[in-house]
């Protein structure tokens, strides 16, 4: 028996080191990132992990563009949806509309929130009418709408699709219904995809998460947000 | 000859009338409501519920109201949070059940707002069954409950029957 039988073979040996690896990386990954641990009863409403956002552009009323530099310094409320949609929008907007009304009674806590609804139906939704449809529900909802192709890449970047469906047979072109996400997006004011709330949706259910994000945020506003 | 295909082209109008009359009461309609929105929405949504009393099925085949080009029948179908629209032909009402429209599934779509609708406004609507009778009931503009899935007030009031003859 030789000495070389005490070390361990290049299996094991490269197991050892894969592992090493693997801890070291999180290890390091954790210490660049300060991990905000969410209390268990807002997990459901956060992603994974916050989504940085890329630049983008988007048509609202009076031909301004909307952008990434509108995203930032306040926190943001996305629905995506179309004025043609009598049965999913007004409600899901109405709760937007109700949640800004909550959130205006602790302005000093949970000022600087702005809401976007955004029109995947450009065809049928021009920009003014967007613009008087949103502010119906609330003065600080915005409408925008953009190219298809504009739509598509910022949807890409949120993580949800949309269809226009071909009108009836016998209907006029302008006539067909669209499919939407019916989620409502949270963004916080570094551009970050943060929150989502899914229907049916409540708007003391959605303020109640949103101040405890919040709170998070504040206490981990310096590093990158992560969850686990 | 004239007198004889008179006397059964009224009796068929006859019979026709008499199931007719005999229909309506039996579909009872609670609660009529028309979703606000933005008044230049050109389409809005009504949600009501069906109580079918009798011990027949009926069949809801076409709804029309005055202020609107016209009125389809759809069921809002949400899967993995995405929410796409559906139309349907025809609602069964099978007796003694209820069956309600309601935010986020079945509703019926108001197309083509002829004037603009705001919270407080009624929007008369003709409800046509598969037998013939109609059924006219006036809903009230009114805002979405807190919650899609919350309970209406539970108001009764519930549709007055008009017959076709
Ligand atoms: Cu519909």
């Amino acid at each position: 028996m030789n000495w070389r039988s005490f070390l361990p073979s290049r299996r094991v040996l490269a197991l050892l080191i894969a592992v090493i690896a693997v801890t070291g990386y999180f290890g390091w990954r954790m210490s660049q990132n300060r991990v905000v641990r969410a209390p268990a009863e807002i997990e459901d409403y956060l992603f994974w992990q916050a989504k940085d956002l890329s630049e983008f552009q988007l048509l609202r009323a009076g031909n301004g563009s909307l952008g990434l530099k509108d995203l930032r310094g306040r926190w943001t409320f996305v629905f995506f949806g179309y004025t043609h949609c009598p049965d999913i929008c007004p409600v899901s907007l109405a709760v937007l509309g109700q949640a800004f009304r909550l959130i205006d009674q602790t302005p000093e806590r949970l000022g600087q929130t702005q809401g976007i609804f955004i029109s995947v139906d450009p065809g049928r939704d021009r920009p003014e009418a967007l613009a008087e449809y949103a502010a119906y529900f609330h003065p600080r909802l915005i409408g925008a709408t953009g190219s298809v192709a504009e739509l598509e890449a910022f949807s890409r970047q949120i993580g949800v699709f949309h269809a226009l469906e071909k009108p009836e047979s016998g209907k006029a072109a302008d006539d067909y219904l669209v499919t939407h996400s019916a989620t409502i997006f949270l963004i916080d004011p570094e551009a970050r995809l943060v929150g989502k709330f899914s229907p049916p949706q409540n708007a003391e259910e959605i303020v109640k998460a949103f101040s405890k994000i919040r709170a998070i945020h504040s206490e981990g506003a310096k590093s990158r947000w992560t969850l686990f | 000859m004239d007198i004889v295909l008179r006397a059964l082209i009224s009796l068929s109008l006859w019979f026709f009338a008499a199931a007719a009359c005999a229909a309506s009461p039996e579909i009872r309609v609670l609660e009529p409501w028309v979703q606000a929105a933005p008044p230049n929405a050109k389409v809005l949504a009504a949600y009501l519920r069906f109580q079918n009393t009798g011990t027949r099925p009926h069949t809801l085949s076409a709804v029309s109201s005055p202020v609107f080009e016209r009125v389809e029948l759809h069921q809002t179908v949400l899967r993995e949070n995405m929410a796409g629209m559906q139309k349907v032909g025809e609602l069964r009402l099978p007796p003694k059940e209820t069956l309600a429209l309601k935010p986020g599934g079945l509703h019926l779509m108001l197309i083509g707002a002829k004037q603009a609708l705001r919270a407080g406004d009624v929007v008369p609507l003709t409800l046509s069954l598969k037998d013939g009778s109609t059924l006219s009931v006036d809903a009230i503009v009114r805002g979405a409950p807190a919650g899609a899935d919350q309970p209406h007030r539970d108001q009764n009031h519930s549709g007055h029957a008009s017959h076709a003859h």
